[in-house]
C-alpha cells in the first residue's frame, strides 16, 4: 500500500514541476510548488526517521508561503484569468520536460544499479527528475520569479537524492538556511523590481 | 577559555547582525565595521603559534576548534593568515563603501560574508563548505543588485551557476568518502574526477561559464564586485587546493597537474583574447578576475615545482590591484554623472581628474605583472617555472600577455587625448578631487611599487597560508 503511496507521490511530484515549467502564472507556480514539497516529504527516505523529511516540508512550505505573501501583498502579479490554452512556448517546455522525465524512467534502472545503489528508485526518480526540470525552467527562463522557483525545484530535488545517499545533520540545517534564503532572495527581487529606478 | 571560531566567526556574524540594525546610522555603522575588522585582522596576524596572548602576568589561551551539530569547525594558526587576509579586505572596502555609493547592506553584508568565507575554509569535512559557498552567492544579492535597480540577468545567472556547482562537488567526494587511495584510472575514480573539476570549473568561472563576471561587473557597484571578487578567488583557490591536499586520487589522476597548468595557460589567454576586445571599463574588472584565475591555475598545476608559493606572492597585489582599479572606476562615475563608462568617453580624464588616472593606469599595468609594480614578482616567479614545453605555454602566455597590454594602451591613450569638447581647458590643479581621494590614491600607488621592489614585505603576511598543505608540498 505505502508503496502505491510513494509512486504516487513521486508521479504527482513530477507532474508538478513540469507544470512549473510550463505554465507563467504566478498562482499554479506557488500551488505547484507547495505540492512538490509535499510529494518530497512522502518520497523522502525514512531511515533515519521522519524529522529530516518533516523538515523538508516545513522549510519548503515556508519557502512557498514567502514567496505568496510577497506577491500578495505587493500586488505585482495580477490574477490573470484561468485558461487551458496553451502558448507555443508552454508547449515547447512542456514537450521538453516531458521529455526529461521520459529520460529518467529510461535512465533510472541503470543510475539505481550503477551509481546510487543506496536510493529507493521513487527517490531517485523524483529526485532526478526534480533537478533537470529545475535546470530547465533556470535555462528557459529569466524572471527573478520563475528563477527562484527553479532554483527551489532543483534543490529540492537535489536534496532529496543526497538525503536517499547520506544523513547529516549540519548538511541538513545549511539546506534548510539556503532554502529558506533563496525564498527571501525571491521576495527581495519581487519587491525591488516595483520601486522606480534610481537615476 | 576563548576561542577561535567565537572570535573570526561569531562575533563577526553577531556585529553584522547588529549592523543591519544600524545601517541607517552611516557614520556608526562605517565605524564598527573599521574597528571590528581592523581588530580581527591584526589579531589574526599577531596571534602567535601556540595561540596563546600573553599580557603580562595574563595568558589568554584560544583553543582552535569547536562542535556544531557534530561536526568540527576549526580555525588554526595555519588558517589565520587567510583569514587575517578576508578581514585585510573587509577593512579596506569599507573604507570607502558608502563614500562610493555602495549598497547600505555593504557594512553589515562585507562582515557576514567573511565570516561565511572563515566558516567554508574551517569547517570539517571540508565538503559542507560547498553549501556555505551557495550560501554567501545568496547572502551577497543585496549586494550586486541593490534597491533602486533592476534585477539583472548577470546576478541571477550568478546565483544559478553556483548553485549547479554545489551538488556536483558534494556528489563527487560522497562517491569516494572514505576512499583514500584508489587505482587512479578507475571508472568510480573518473566518474568522480569529472564531477568535481566540473563543479570547480563553474566556481572558478572558468571558460565557458564565465559568463556571469563580465555581466555581474557591468551591471553593478565596481567597488562591490571587486571586492566580492577578491575573497571568492583568494577562498576558492585555498579551497581547491584542500581538496587536492585531501583526495589522493584526485591529485594522483594521470596528467592532473598537466591539464591544470593547460587549464590555467587557457583562461590567461582567453581572458586576455577577450579583455583585447573591450570597450567598458567596468568589463575590464571582470576580465582580471579571469585573467589572476587562470594565473593562480597555472600555479596550482605547477605545484610540484614550487608554484603554490605564488598564492602568498599575489595575495597582496592583487588585492591592491582589484581595490585600485574598481576604486578609479567608481570614483570616475561619480564624479562624471555622463560617464556611460565607455573607452570613447575617457578622453580629457587625465586633464581633469590626473591622481584617479594614474591609480587606474597603474593598478592596471600591476595587475598585467609590469616590472617593479606590486604582481611582478609573482608573475615573474611563476613563469620562471614553467617546464619545457617546445615553446607551447611560453607562446601561448606571450600572446596572452599581449592581449592585456592592447587594452591597456588602449586605456592610456583614450586618457591623455584631449576632450573633444573642452581641448583648450587643461588645468594645472583638479578641483574634482578631494584630499581623501589623493591620499589614497598616493598610498595605494606607493605600495605597488613597495611590493615590486620588496616582494617579501607582503609575502611575510601570508607566508602561512601553505602550511596546511604538506601532502601536496611534499610531492616536491
Amino acid at each position: 500500500m505505502s508503496e502505491i503511496i510513494v509512486f504516487i507521490a513521486t508521479m504527482i511530484g513530477l507532474l508538478a514541476g513540469l507544470l512549473n515549467l510550463m505554465r507563467r502564472k504566478w498562482l499554479i507556480n506557488v500551488f505547484g510548488l507547495a505540492i512538490q514539497y509535499l510529494c518530497i516529504f512522502i518520497v523522502f527516505p525514512k531511515a533515519e526517521g521522519i524529522s529530516p523529511a518533516l523538515i523538508k516540508i516545513i522549510v519548503g512550505l515556508m519557502s512557498t508561503l514567502i514567496i505568496y505573501l510577497t506577491i500578495l501583498s505587493s500586488g505585482a502579479i495580477r490574477r490573470d484569468p484561468f485558461s487551458l490554452k496553451f502558448t507555443a512556448g508552454e508547449l515547447f517546455r512542456g514537450l521538453s520536460g516531458a521529455f526529461l522525465i521520459f529520460l529518467v524512467f529510461l535512465v533510472a534502472p541503470w543510475l539505481s544499479r550503477e551509481v546510487f545503489p543506496q536510493s529507493s528508485s521513487s527517490s531517485l526518480t523524483l529526485g532526478l527528475g526534480l533537478i533537470l526540470l529545475g535546470l530547465l525552467q533556470l535555462g528557459a527562463k529569466t524572471e527573478p520569479l520563475y528563477i527562484i522557483i527553479g532554483l527551489l525545484t532543483f534543490l529540492s530535488g537535489f536534496e532529496l537524492l543526497y538525503g536517499s545517499l547520506e544523513f547529516s545533520t549540519m548538511l541538513e540545517a545549511l539546506f534548510a538556511i539556503v532554502n529558506l534564503l533563496i525564498a527571501i532572495a525571491g521576495a527581495y527581487f519581487i519587491t525591488k523590481d516595483l520601486e522606480p529606478e534610481k537615476l | 577559555m576563548m576561542n577561535t571560531i567565537l572570535i573570526w566567526i561569531l562575533i563577526p556574524a553577531l556585529l553584522s547582525l547588529a549592523l543591519a540594525l544600524l545601517q541607517r546610522f552611516t557614520k556608526l555603522s562605517i565605524a564598527v565595521t573599521l574597528l571590528g575588522s581592523g581588530f580581527l585582522l591584526l589579531l589574526a596576524f599577531l596571534m602567535p603559534e601556540d595561540l596563546i596572548i600573553r599580557l603580562g602576568s595574563r595568558q589568554f589561551v584560544f583553543a582552535d576548534s569547536y562542535e556544531v551539530f557534530g561536526r568540527l569547525i576549526s580555525i588554526t594558526k595555519a588558517n589565520l593568515n587567510l583569514v587575517g587576509g578576508l578581514y585585510l579586505c573587509v577593512f579596506i572596502w569599507n573604507l570607502f563603501a558608502r563614500s562610493l555609493k555602495t549598497s547600505q547592506w555593504f557594512n553589515a553584508l562585507s562582515l557576514l560574508i567573511a565570516a561565511l568565507w572563515t566558516i567554508a575554509l574551517a569547517v570539517q569535512p571540508f565538503l559542507y563548505a560547498t553549501v556555505i559557498i551557495l550560501l554567501i552567492a545568496v547572502v551577497s544579492i543585496p549586494l550586486l543588485s541593490p534597491r533602486g535597480s533592476k534585477a539583472g540577468p548577470g546576478v541571477l545567472r550568478y546565483i544559478t551557476l553556483q548553485a549547479i556547482a554545489m551538488p556536483l562537488v558534494l556528489l563527487s567526494a560522497w562517491m569516494l568518502s572514505g576512499i583514500e587511495t584508489a587505482p587512479s584510472a578507475s571508472t568510480l575514480i573518473m566518474r568522480a574526477a569529472a564531477l568535481v573539476l566540473s563543479g570547480f570549473a563553474i566556481w572558478l568561472a572558468l571558460f565557458p561559464v564565465h559568463t556571469w563576471v563580465p555581466m555581474v561587473a557591468q551591471e553593478s557597484h565596481p567597488w562591490t564586485v571587486s571586492f566580492l571578487l577578491v575573497l571568492m578567488q583568494s577562498s576558492l583557490t585555498i579551497f581547491f587546493i584542500y581538496f587536492l591536499e585531501e583526495y589522493a586520487w584526485l591529485r594522483n589522476l594521470p596528467r592532473m597537474w598537466e591539464v591544470l597548468r593547460w587549464a590555467g595557460i587557457i583562461t590567461i589567454f582567453i581572458s586576455s583574447l577577450l579583455i583585447s576586445f573591450q570597450n567598458k571599463l567596468r568589463r575590464i574588472l571582470a576580465y582580471f578576475y579571469l585573467w589572476e584565475m587562470g594565473y593562480a591555475l597555472l600555479a596550482i598545476g605547477l605545484a610540484q615545482e614550487g608554484g603554490l608559493n605564488y598564492l602568498q606572492l599575489i595575495f597582496m597585489p592583487r588585492i591592491l590591484g582589484y581595490a585600485g582599479l574598481s576604486f578609479s572606476i567608481a570614483k570616475l562615475e561619480q564624479l562624471e554623472p555622463d560617464f556611460d563608462g565607455k573607452f570613447n568617453a575617457l578622453p580629457g580624464f587625465f586633464h581633469r581628474y590626473p591622481v584617479i588616472s594614474l591609480v587606474l593606469v597603474t593598478s592596471l599595468l600591476s595587475l598585467a605583472g609590469l616590472p617593479m609594480l606590486a604582481s611582478f614578482p609573482a608573475k615573474r616567479y611563476l613563469i620562471n617555472l614553467l617546464p619545457w614545453s617546445g615553446y607551447g605555454m611560453e607562446t601561448w602566455l606571450s600572446l596572452g600577455f599581449g592581449g592585456v597590454l592592447i587594452v591597456i594602451f588602449r586605456i592610456i591613450y583614450q586618457l591623455v587625448s584631449p576632450s573633444k569638447k573642452e581641448i583648450a581647458i587643461i588645468k594645472a590643479v583638479s578641483i574634482s578631487e578631494d584630499a581623501i581621494i589623493i591620499a589614497f590614491s598616493t598610498i595605494l600607488i606607493l605600495l605597488f611599487f613597495i611590493g615590486g621592489f620588496f616582494p617579501t614585505m607582503y609575502s611575510e603576511m601570508f607566508k602561512g597560508i601553505l602550511a596546511p598543505f604538506e601532502k601536496i608540498l611534499l610531492i616536491n
